[in-house]
């Protein structure tokens, strides 16, 4: 699921008239905003990547075998997916502000989202699962 | 304030310390990391949670001083000079992206 929207981000991002715009550097204030934005999303990455790493040094075992492993495997790879999306997110931003173009829609918060709910499932199977 | 009765190209104001404080947070956040990596790491064959910490080591380091450098840049730049810091955000990804890995093997691994 988020490959396929980080795919379709970059096809967005790559439009058919590159080299036809003029581009502009932004007033220093939206830069040093889009770097923030880049740098709390990628706080956020941290802290699902830490969030793994106290599943599998904090959290007594539960489950089946190996279910802690699998959650904090989940999350490792979700934070990787997020700090991964919004360097890209960063790149089309600052693309568009030089060209003064609209901002692209973002598809990080449907990711982390999703990606959320996949990991809560998860957790819920595996508890269910001991039973 | 400032923005009303001030020039900005002149008076860079409170962005740079604002973006200061977000790479410093961020580095913390690298930090909290390596140490819940080696907290009560006691379990068998967890050599890779060692390896992990040290990686989060050296990252809160480069993170706190690219923090440094991008700083100092933007307060030593007239204000229409700054630019885009591409290659500290291509460094802190890798970083991250780095750290996220060493925990995802050190899941994996011990399945």
């Amino acid at each position: 699921m988020s490959t396929g929207s980080a795919a379709r981000d970059a096809h967005e991002g790559d439009a058919p008239d590159e080299g036809a715009e003029i581009d502009i550097e932004p007033d220093y204030r939206f830069t040093l905003a889009n770097e923030r934005t880049f740098l709390a999303w990628n706080r956020t990455s941290l802290g699902l990547i830490a969030g793994g790493v106290a599943v599998l040094q904090l959290v007594p075992e539960f489950g089946p075998t190996g279910s802690r492993h699998i959650v904090g495997a989940l999350l490792a790879i979700l934070g990787i997916v997020v700090s991964l999306a919004s360097l890209r997110r960063w790149a089309l931003v600052q693309r568009a502000m030089r060209r003064d173009a609209d901002l692209p829609p973002s598809r990080l918060p449907l990711v982390l989202t999703g990606g959320l709910i996949v990991v809560t499932l998860a957790v819920v199977a595996l508890v269910l699962a001991a039973r | 304030m400032n923005r009303r009765t001030r020039r900005l190209t002149d008076r860079p104001g409170l962005q740079p310390e604002r973006t200061a404080l977000s790479w410093d947070r961020t580095a913390i956040g690298l930090l909290a990391n390596g140490a819940l990596l080696v907290f009560r790491s006691n379990h068998a064959g967890q050599i890779v949670l060692y390896i992990a910490a040290g990686f989060a080591l050296l990252a809160t380091l480069t993170c706190a001083l690219l923090s440094r450098y991008r700083h100092r840049r933007i307060l030593t730049v007239a204000t229409t000079e700054i630019r885009a810091f591409t290659g500290g955000l291509l460094t802190v990804t890798g970083l991250i992206v780095g750290l996220g890995l060493v925990v995802l093997v050190a899941a994996l691994s011990a399945l």
